[in-house]
């Protein structure tokens, strides 16, 4: 007995140590630019994509580049806010409240596609719905059961929910009074496939996606709504990177993102995980439009 | 039976009438829409995803989860038995101090256990960012105040007569209160400190879900994706790791706690303090920021929060506490008493282990498969949660209890359920009604974390204040939390007081 204990005294100390030495702050490497993305989808997807894009910024950048996942659009803000992320790939909507938040942070880049970026209205094949021609037909969604993603995603709540109200409806006008927030595109799709949402809106690049490349999660669905333009997905960096690697690396840093070639393989890879053709100059006053909308939704006060 | 009289069994079993409600909820909002992916979830529970990068993942995550399981419950249990020793009557009886410390001391420990740990670590997020370490502190804060208030309790049962006695003779203060302590802790540290471990890493399982780590993190994301072959692999991964943990607690005697494990312990409290310093020193020099960021506005911004029908949701919030409070408390004695044999019991253990594993957020995400939301449909998803942890207990306890008065009642001819309930149920049923009072103080602070995937109550509003990052609606919505818990509790403590 006494032997278990001495044992457990060591474990006991070992492990305090090893813990107060491998969590000190002191420990935290300042030379590395970690990346983050806001997890819109499914996670395995966003963990090749991000570490295919790691790997080539720290071939081209020459330092060491870290991908941390997080859970949440929060988180994601938070993160950036806190200094734990330094480049994140941001939606319209939490780009700019992270950008609100953090001062001086700067957009670096969009994507081709976010320039018009849409979403989509799905249904369930079992409710016999047509698809309609504009937001005036969203009227026949009232009192079905409706999904949004995650609650600060653009594509898949903001913009749906700024076209539904233009429309003239209200989250109280779906059954049961409440929208369910299915946290991303992926179980929006799976959850109006199943069934157990009668209709949902998604990002219309993910559903795009599934319509070609897995269509047992797109059987049961038809196409309802495609909406109007926007801009959404942006790159936002810290302002004090040039401070912290070197001088112009902020420059250096925008410039490989806009130069990857879909030409050259390697490239080629990272733009079709990201479904762009390129990456394009950005201004935060692209997202004016997205902000006003935000706060008239309440997702910015 | 003959008679309803209104004795504590009879209470245990009364709760079942906030089901009728519930019962109709439910029927009304039922759908079958979602029984092609209910249908995937239990199968992928038999056939889970078993590759080589999953099981490194699972390794890994749960390895995170022992880490901040463990250490928060070390720091819990320390901290706990000190907070506990300084806020029972004894300490300041044996001290002379003034009593009105004790009470200040209590207020405030009530304040932290009113708030979840998952809020707390929300919170905490805000502040320090996306870090390991606010796991165990965010799980510590609520777990030292219960842990305090149950040491308090057993050390307040001490006689106050031997407190004299040892009085009298002038011993030494300091060693007087040890010795006059150290048995009731002891006791209450087997007892209940153990399960705690089992609680704590539950805990971070949950907290997970919400960015902190460990292998909530995974269960969430694969099954926000709807992955659930994924999704299983990391829930068997959690249970294997429940059952070793409860296994190895099992064998961990503790009646010979030697002097050479105290002085780990205070090694570990050592160090553990030396690092949380350091962690202060480190936020409070090198980030020389406000944390929340709208501090200012708080204080300075027009409280538009009535057009949020605050009530109704202050409301929303009671009814899904009381309506699943009376599940958590009646549904375990009436399963167990219907289904009273061998293969029944067996039965119900293993479902009431299913519903403990099963975090209840993606509890709430798979009922929502076949129902719309509502307060019906979270109250049965935290009820059947809760029942679960209270089944277990009961199981234990009337295992546990010599079963000469059941044996008697069958061999006189009673039939066998009704021996039961007054052979075996009946002494139980007291300290089974104790226990949910406590368990209940609980589900208050639990209601938080399903309203905010049910979409009901205070629960929802505080996710979408919290992402709209609206700092005075989650001050007024933590305020409201912490009343309600503290009211709950107080009634608690009056039913408790009644009952022993």
């Amino acid at each position: 007995m006494k032997k278990i204990f001495i044992n457990f005294k060591r474990i006991l100390v070992t492990s305090t140590i090893f813990f107060t030495t491998f969590s000190s702050p002191l420990n935290a490497n300042p030379k590395v630019l970690k990346i983050g993305a806001i997890p819109d989808q499914n996670q395995e997807v966003l963990d090749k994509r991000f570490n295919l894009f790691s790997k080539e910024l720290a071939k081209n950048l020459d330092v060491k580049v870290k991908y941390i996942p997080v859970i949440n659009y929060v988180a994601a803000v938070t993160g950036f806010r806190r200094n734990d992320l330094d480049l994140v790939w941001f939606g319209g909507l939490s780009g700019v409240q992270a950008r609100l938040q953090t001062p001086k942070a700067i957009v670096i880049a969009q994507r081709d596609i976010d320039k018009e970026f849409k979403s989509v209205f799905i249904v369930n094949k079992k409710l016999k719905l047509d698809s309609i021609s504009n937001k005036n037909g969203l009227k026949k969604l009232k009192n079905l059961r409706f999904t949004f993603g995650s609650e600060n995603s653009t594509s898949g709540r903001l913009m749906p929910e700024y076209f539904l109200n233009d429309a003239g409806i209200k989250i109280d006008n779906f059954k049961g009074k409440r929208a369910g927030f299915s946290g991303s595109h992926d179980a929006t799709l799976a959850l109006v496939n199943s069934g157990a949402f009668d209709a949902g809106a998604l990002n219309k690049q993910v559903w795009e996606n599934n319509l070609k490349n897995n269509p047992k999660r797109t059987n049961n669905v038809n196409l309802f709504w495609i909406t109007p333009d926007y801009v959404d997905y942006h790159w936002v960096a810290q302002g004090n990177l040039d401070n912290r690697f070197r001088e112009g690396f902020t420059k250096e840093l925008k410039s490989t993102i806009l130069n990857l070639d879909i030409k050259n393989p390697q490239h080629k890879k990272i733009l079709d995980m990201f479904n762009a053709k390129k990456f394009i100059e950005a201004k935060s006053n692209d997202y004016k439009n997205i902000e006003l909308i935000a706060r008239k939704l309440k997702k910015i006060r | 039976m003959n008679k309803l009289k209104l004795n504590s069994s009879s209470i245990t079993f009364l709760p079942i009438i906030v089901f009728i409600p519930i019962a109709y909820e439910l029927f009304i909002n039922f759908h079958i829409g979602g029984i092609e992916l209910f249908k995937e979830f239990i199968i992928s529970a038999l056939n889970p995803k078993i590759n080589n990068e999953i099981i490194f993942t699972l390794v890994k995550r749960l390895n995170e989860t022992i880490f901040i399981a463990f250490f928060s419950w070390l720091i819990s249990i320390i901290f706990g038995v000190i907070f506990g020793i300084l806020s029972s009557e004894i300490f300041y009886k044996i001290l002379n101090l003034p009593i009105f410390l004790k009470r200040f001391l209590n207020l405030f420990l009530t304040f932290i256990r009113s708030i979840h740990e998952i809020i707390w670590g929300l919170i905490l997020m805000q502040i320090y960012g996306l870090n390991f370490s606010i796991g165990i502190i965010a799980i510590c804060i609520p777990y030292v105040a219960i842990n305090a208030k149950v040491f308090s309790e057993q050390i307040e049962n001490i006689n106050l007569k031997t407190i004299e006695s040892i009085k009298q003779i002038n011993g030494i203060k300091s060693s007087t209160l040890i010795t006059l302590v150290w048995t009731p802790v002891i006791e209450t540290f087997k007892n209940f400190g153990l399960y705690r471990l089992e609680c704590a890493i539950r805990s971070t399982a949950v907290l997970g879900l919400f960015g902190v780590g460990g292998i909530g993190t995974s269960i969430f994301l694969s099954f926000q994706t709807l992955n659930f072959r994924e999704l299983w692999t990391y829930l068997w991964g959690l249970a294997i790791l429940i059952i070793i943990s409860k296994e190895l607690l099992k064998n961990f005697n503790l009646s010979n706690i030697s002097k050479k494990f105290l002085n780990s312990f205070v090694i570990a409290l050592f160090s553990i303090s030396i690092f949380s310093l350091s962690y202060f020193v480190y936020y409070i020099f090198n980030k020389n920021e406000i944390p929340f960021i709208s501090i200012n506005n708080l204080l300075i911004s027009n409280f538009n929060f009535i057009s949020y029908d605050f009530l109704k949701l202050l409301f929303e919030t009671i009814v899904l506490y009381l309506l699943s409070t009376g599940i958590a408390i009646s549904f375990p004695p009436i399963f167990i008493l219907i289904l009273n044999n061998k293969i029944g019991i067996t039965i119900i253990r293993l479902i009431s282990f299913l519903f403990r594993l099963i975090p209840p957020p993606v509890l709430i995400l798979i009922l929502l498969m076949f129902n719309d939301p509502s307060i019906s449909l979270a109250a049965i998803t935290l009820g059947l949660h809760n029942a679960a942890i209270t089944s277990k207990l009961l199981l234990a306890n009337l295992h546990n209890q010599d079963n000469k008065q059941y044996i008697a009642l069958k061999s006189l001819g009673a039939a066998k359920r009704s021996s039961w309930l007054f052979g075996l149920f009946v002494k139980q049923a007291n300290s089974y009604l104790a226990y949910c009072a406590y368990r209940s103080d609980i589900i208050i602070r639990e209601t938080a974390i399903l309203g905010v995937i049910g979409s009901v109550g205070l629960g929802w509003q505080l996710q979408e204040s919290l992402s709209s990052f609206a700092w005075e609606e989650v001050l007024v919505i933590l305020i409201a939390y912490s009343s309600i818990a503290i009211i709950g509790e107080l009634i608690n403590g009056k039913i408790k007081s009644n009952l022993t």
